[in-house]
């Protein structure tokens, strides 16, 4: 159930370039978070400026703490980085759909960067058996923007993809991904909307079942204030309420890529 | 601000016939139709639950992007999407009416007869306790001119929803525009209570993209921004004596900021955008009220309406 309550900072690492990760402690109402859902923070710091709480994909919990992967895009997630170990943080969660168990056959992982988060996730919450059936593809810029690759890779079956060929393959994550489709029950994703439209492109055509995480600007991460509405096939959608993880084909890949 | 235990501040309001137990109400779309916060909110603690928007028929929201955060503040063009003033009454209402909260609704049209739908449907709902029309919309038959932008077409408004209830009737007028001369008309018309106000319009523009924020180019600014702004328009219209209770709305993020509204002239404030981030913020800024209240050595939260001091007041 969601829970509105307020959250110690335990720790901002700097992983590389861009991404962080922020672990939270006194977040028992997390522990039981599923794999695609997310939280509203907001370092009580903040006060006047900036106004909304920030979303993000619950990355790893453990007891009372919730690990948090960040990338900074603006001053909402320059400041939270910034913050310091003990400060106040309020928290809405958990919140948002997740992404399916699937009980048969091997599923394919598709993560591009920060995306990596909710897919962490799922791996961390994935049996035995599922995580043996599983082929994580994971795509970023460069080399030095990949992170918990050894982690990751110790878990399920890993391609690494880069852009400019410095780590794995030279290439997109969905070079990697037609080859895998055969016989694939299930390709869960989350990343850019570019890359998530064009995995659930390829999908589609191969006849495999699809979900995918979407990310939209929110004020209160509820079903409240629609403003985080996306185009949807039969209508808006609510990325908070709706999503994140939706049916690919239940997105207007079209008009959100607009 | 500790409070305490043993001092007693009397917090409740009346607003031309309505009591609520406490002055801190929730502001219009930042609390949909209360149900969906009945497990994280105690909806007995609110002044009232003020309802978003509804239209007699329901209606779809803008294109996205919807929101983009200004500097402290929020511009958002939702679009007043709603279910509808049918399927309201019909699912959320009884929900609502089970718990001991008071039920203001909000509601608003592109036509007078629009309106006048809406007023009569909860005029004849039981448990709504008072209706509260938007005036920020613009009237498709003067050309988008919003009726509350205009003293004339805002009172003809006012009067017809007037006939078509007699529970209390709050106009929520604009910050922008001919302020004090709308309250007038709506006042005249038989408004029992002016709420003000509404968001600013506004807008954002990404510098590098070239590209407006939002999917409707423009939206309307609310949060800490628009706070000064709200009291200025509050302190004015109850300088006219129009003789009807006000309702401060904008910003409030505090109780200090609701006791500006208060000092300022009005009777009962609303909030909003902290409510979206805070669900349980009306709450939090009642108690902080009642503080300022016991600091302040008032024994009534009414005693604060309109003592702001003046040149010559001791």
């Amino acid at each position: 159930m969601v829970e509105f309550f307020d959250a110690t900072v335990e720790t901002v690492e700097h992983v590389t370039g861009d991404l962080y990760l922020l672990r939270l402690r006194d977040c028992e109402a997390l522990a039981s978070s599923q794999p695609g859902q997310f939280a509203m923070l907001r370092p009580r710091s903040w006060q006047v400026d900036p106004v909304l709480a920030r979303p993000f994909s619950i990355f790893r919990t453990s007891g009372d703490r919730v690990d948090f992967l960040i990338r900074t895009v603006g001053r909402g997630t320059d400041s939270l980085v910034r913050c310091n170990a003990g400060e106040r943080i309020d928290v809405l969660g958990p919140v948002g759909t997740a992404f399916p168990s699937p009980s048969h056959g091997p599923t394919v992982l598709v993560a591009g960067g920060v995306g990596l988060a909710p897919i962490g996730l799922w791996i961390d919450r994935a049996d035995d058996g599922m995580r043996a059936d599983a082929t994580l593809i994971y795509g970023a810029r460069t080399a030095d923007d990949l992170v918990f690759l050894d982690e990751l890779s110790q878990r399920v079956a890993v391609v690494v993809t880069t852009e400019d060929g410095s780590f794995g393959r030279k290439g997109l994550v969905t070079d990697e991904m037609v080859s895998l489709l055969d016989g694939c029950a299930e390709v869960l994703t989350c990343g850019p909307t570019r890359m998530m439209a064009h995995v659930a492109r390829l999908a589609g055509e191969a006849r495999v079942s699809c979900h995918v995480s979407l990310e939209a600007r929110m004020a209160c991460g509820r079903g409240i204030c629609l403003g985080c509405a996306v185009p949807g096939v039969a209508g808006p959608l609510l990325v908070c309420r709706d999503g994140p993880v939706l049916p690919a084909g239940h997105v207007d890949w079209e008009q959100v890529l607009v | 601000m500790e409070i305490r235990a043993d001092s007693t501040v009397d917090m409740g309001v009346d607003l031309t016939g309505l009591a609520l137990a406490n002055p801190v109400m929730t502001a219009s779309g930042t609390f949909g139709y209360g149900v969906e916060s009945k497990d994280l909110v105690d909806l007995a603690e609110l002044g009232a639950v003020v309802t978003k928007g509804l239209s007699p028929v329901p209606k779809e929201g803008n294109r996205a992007p919807r929101i983009w955060e200004a500097q402290a503040g929020v511009i958002n063009s939702i679009g007043l999407e709603n279910p509808g003033v049918d399927y309201f009454c019909e699912e959320y209402l009884p929900v609502l009416r089970s718990y001991d909260t008071r039920v203001v609704v909000n509601f608003f049209g592109q036509t007078e007869q629009d309106y006048v739908v809406c007023a009569a449907t909860l005029d004849a709902a039981d448990g709504v306790d008072a209706l509260e029309m938007n005036l920020s919309c613009p009237n498709v038959q003067a050309g988008g001119l919003q009726f509350g932008q205009d003293p004339s077409m805002a009172g003809r408004l006012v009067a017809a929803c007037r006939r078509a209830t007699s529970k209390p009737l709050w106009a929520k007028l604009s910050l922008v525009g001919p302020v004090v001369e709308v309250a007038r008309a709506c006042v005249d018309a038989g408004a029992d209570v002016l709420c003000l106000g509404n968001t600013i319009p506004a807008m954002a523009i990404d510098p590098r993209t070239r590209r407006p924020r939002l999917g409707a180019l423009t939206g309307g600014l609310s949060g800490p921004a628009i706070h000064p702004v709200a009291v200025r328009a509050v302190f004015v219209v109850h300088r006219a004596e129009l003789g009807v209770p006000l309702v401060g709305i904008g910003g409030i993020r505090t109780g200090l900021d609701a006791a500006e509204f208060l000092l300022a002239g009005a009777s009962a404030v609303q909030v909003g955008t902290q409510t979206l981030v805070e669900p349980n913020a009306c709450i939090r800024i009642r108690d902080e009220l009642r503080a300022y209240c016991i600091e302040q050595k008032v024994t009534s939260v009414g005693q604060l309406r309109g003592a702001c001091r003046l040149d010559g007041d001791a």
